[in-house]
């Protein structure tokens, strides 16, 4: 049987044609704006106004004091040393706990470009945002554990202290004892498997390392968390170096790379938030602005300075090893 | 061009034309009798029978089981608790590690016959004529899509490397060329269909849905498209003969059963023998891991690395190219001649992209993640060069000398 | 003099007004102010369709009126 549409005269079914075919387009045009369903409401929407203050915690509950981190502290001829690893300021946002013993990192005069000391210990105050326990010559560092190349956490980017050369390291060209730019640092590095970023934690929030034989891929420092401690010895997470990068999951596009003022202010989007303390504030909490120990709670960020009106969180340190074995 | 330095002629083409009038593609054959149903597929030669002409049955056959077992894997799946959830199916379900062991290691297998099917093609040459363009085409894209949907399964486990991966495709849409010619809008558009707020559960529902319903409906989809170009065109090694068809049913419904049953026995075999071991959960802490993604993955990381001109330079567009010129081979290849040797620099690039493939699979696989110096990256793409290039050409005019004793 | 306009016009000022009018109302719902029209939304999201299937009507006019 012949099709009736056959009989229609061949130009109008072809002015027939083309009308569908506007209608399906303009059909599709106006469908197109569904697009926003793939964009949940609370995406780009900050889980927490500002960087929290947090309580660090053991994987039992219980507050972590100075000198508990510090019986984990590396020294120049440390082989292995535990992986402490704390989320902060968000969950799945892991931020590394380092204690090296034997330095004080100490605020640069200028930002180091040459050599693995460029920062000589002992004349300048210690760097803002660490602990430095001068009793025993130990400074606490929080570095953020987001590789500030494509953003691997650990255990892929990982701590190797001084004794510590990881193969893939040797294979670039360092070597435990080795002169020059191949000598592995004092201290060692952190050193990311993924594609070879590397960090040297002495340098505190100015950590870039590419004074080795190979070049680090990132471009920026690995975020230093600000650290205080209170009368009791605990340890607080309280904001993020503003002379430092972002971290790296933060970064807004375009022109995210921002150093300086555009750090604190950083969104804290994407995420889930840390779980609230039940405890309470502390009265003061002390911790070193650049220049001296303080106790005047901090305003540097002009974030979370120390009131009763302030929200107390709290994070879990865990490790690969020994009592706070656990995953973050 | 190349017809003048080999001396064809264009009526020596072995090629039949590009067919590219749509509308022929729906009209229906003609050599049935009037009111008549056409049962079965269409009937082949022996030629047809050669195991060299079934790759793509097997990818299909992997496709179709990867689908069922994946159905049975959905059951079980949990995008809250996604890695207990995968160590409860290994350890509660019955049967639950063979399947979740076979539905790897199918994909394993799978992604294997696609690369099989494809340079099967690449080396015949049967990316031309009638509508096998368009195949060849369909087909780079089956590729990709094989390759993502295997790698969003691979993260669904919620490991430590696969989260790693996530990340690094996040921050490098971001930050690599693509993140920086297009708007950031539309980047943030896509993070967001990919991971939605970034929870874990958003971020799992999300990857669930693109690996069983989004890519796998368009991998059916394109799939049937194919395989109805492939009835249209038919064989590109043979030409019809009348009375040496061989009909649809059973022998070839037969064939295509026991292949299939071959498949699926090996890998079921392998998955009772070796079962799968999961990896390190997100979240571990372990001294001393390395991040050794798995095979399929490793050939690009490594291109990345060694690439020789940093990721956004070398690595990413090195990628697209190559992806460009798998798409374009049906209308780059201007030879007249269907055989491999009569096609050289393709059938040379062929082999350069399987050995190269290969080098950067072990490489990465031995030495992931580790930035290598340009001259030592451009030492082996130069003799990669020089010993696929050198030995098809040798080859050719050493046949092309016989041809001219014999003659 | 009052010209009868043929079908074909009258599916191309269809098709024009659901081009001109109805996608920008669309895409102004989703845009503008995001999550505050989304059932203003899917109401001109039918629109758009009866349009659509008006102008599918209009073009099966003559093979319906052959058939049934």
């Amino acid at each position: 049987m012949e099709e009736s549409k056959e009989n229609i005269p061949e130009p109008e079914r072809r002015a027939f044609l083309k009308g569908a075919g506007l209608s399906v387009a303009a059909l599709m045009i106006g469908g197109l704006s569904i697009e926003r369903f793939a964009v949940p409401k609370d995406r780009s929407v900050p889980v927490m106004d500002n960087f929290p203050l947090a309580i660090l915690e053991d994987p039992s509950g219980s507050p972590i004091t100075v000198s508990d981190v510090e019986k984990y502290a590396a020294t120049t001829t440390t082989k292995t040393t535990p992986i402490l690893v704390f989320n902060y300021p968000l969950q799945d946002e892991p931020t590394f706990l380092l204690a090296l013993k034997g330095i004080k990192i100490t605020t640069p005069k200028t930002t180091p470009s040459s050599g693995f000391n460029a920062v000589s210990p002992g004349t300048n105050a210690p760097m803002d945002g660490i602990i430095y326990d001068s009793a025993h010559n130990t400074s606490i560092i929080a570095l953020s554990g987001i590789c500030q190349h494509l953003g691997c956490v650990p255990p892929f980017l990982d701590y190797h202290p001084g004794q510590n050369v990881p193969f893939e390291s040797e294979l670039v060209g360092y070597k435990l004892n080795g002169t020059g730019a191949s000598k592995w640092p004092d201290y060692g590095l952190v050193y990311c498997k993924c594609h070879g970023s590397q960090f040297n934690p002495v340098w505190g929030g100015r950590n870039l390392y590419n004074n080795g034989p190979a070049a680090s891929p990132a471009n920026h420092s690995l975020p230093q968390i600000m650290l205080a401690t209170d009368s009791n010895g605990y340890i607080y997470a309280y904001g993020i170096n503003s002379s430092n990068a972002v971290i790296r999951t933060h970064l807004k596009y375009p022109g995210g790379e921002t150093y300086g003022p555009g750090v604190k202010s950083e969104d804290l989007t994407g995420g889930t938030s840390i779980v609230k303390s039940s405890r309470t504030v502390p009265s003061s909490i002390n911790y070193y602005n650049g220049t001296s120990l303080t106790s005047s709670g901090p305003t540097t960020l002009g974030v979370n300075q120390i009131s009763s009106s302030v929200v107390l969180y709290k994070t879990t340190v865990v490790s690969n090893s020994g009592a706070w074995k656990g995953s973050f | 061009m190349e017809g003048i330095i080999l001396g064809d002629k264009m009526d020596k083409t072995e090629y039949e034309h590009n067919e590219y009038d749509l509308t022929k593609l729906i009209k229906e054959e003609k050599d049935l009798p009037a009111g008549s149903y056409k049962i079965g597929f269409k009937s082949v030669t022996s030629r047809g029978y050669k195991i060299d002409e079934w790759t793509g049955a097997w990818v299909a056959t992997a496709l179709i089981y990867q689908i069922v077992s994946g159905i049975v894997l959905f059951y079980y799946y949990s995008q809250v608790n996604p890695y207990a959830s995968t160590q409860y199916m290994i350890n509660n379900v019955p049967f639950g590690h063979i399947i979740l062991t076979s539905h790897l290691y199918m994909a394993y297998a799978m992604i294997a016959l696609v690369y099989f099917h494809m340079m099967r093609q690449w080396f015949v040459g049967s990316y031309k004529g009638k509508w096998r363009w368009l195949q060849w085409i369909l087909g780079v894209v089956l590729f990709l899509l094989t390759i993502l949907t295997a790698i969003l399964g691979y993260m669904l486990a919620n490991t430590a490397i696969a989260m790693a991966a996530l990340h690094i495709g996040i921050l490098f849409m971001q930050r690599s060329v693509l993140g920086r010619i297009l708007p950031g809008a539309l980047i943030n558009w896509i993070e967001a269909i990919l991971v939605g707020n970034y929870t874990t559960t958003a971020t799992f529902s999300h990857l669930l849905a693109f690996h069983v319903a989004v890519f796998t409906v368009l991998m059916l989809g394109i799939f049937a498209v194919h395989f109805i170009l492939f009835e249209r065109s038919g064989l590109a090694s043979e030409k019809a003969e009348k009375g040496k068809m061989i009909p649809w049913f059973p022998t070839n419904l037969l064939y295509a059963t026991f292949s299939a049953i071959i498949l699926v026995g090996v890998i079921i075999i392998f998955s009772a023998v070796f079962p799968q071991k999961l990896l390190l959960a997100y979240g571990s802490l372990e001294y001393g891991t390395f991040p050794v993604p798995d095979w399929y993955i490793t050939p690009i990381y490594k291109l990345m690395d060694v690439a020789g001109y940093g990721l956004g330079t070398g690595g990413v567009p090195l990628v697209i190219a190559i992806v460009i010129f798998l798409f374009l081979i049906p209308f780059i290849d201007k030879y007249h001649k269907k055989g491999a040797l009569e096609r050289p620099w393709i059938t040379a690039f062929g082999i350069y992209f399987i050995m190269g493939l290969s080098v950067m699979t072990v490489w990465g696989y031995s030495q992931p993640g580790l930035s290598q110096t340009r001259l030592l990256t451009e030492y082996m793409w130069w003799a990669m060069t020089l010993v696929t290039f050198l030995p098809i050409y040798a080859m050719r005019f050493a046949k092309k000398d016989g041809e001219e004793i014999g003659n | 003099m009052v010209k009868k306009l043929e079908t074909k016009n009258i599916i191309y000022i269809i098709g024009a007004i659901q081009l001109a009018v109805v996608d920008p109302v669309m895409w102004y719902f989703t845009q503008v102010n995001p999550y505050k029209y989304e059932n203003a939304w899917a109401i001109t999201l039918v629109i758009n369709l009866f349009l659509f299937a008006a102008i599918v009507f209009l073009i099966m006019q003559k093979t319906i009126k052959e058939r049934v």
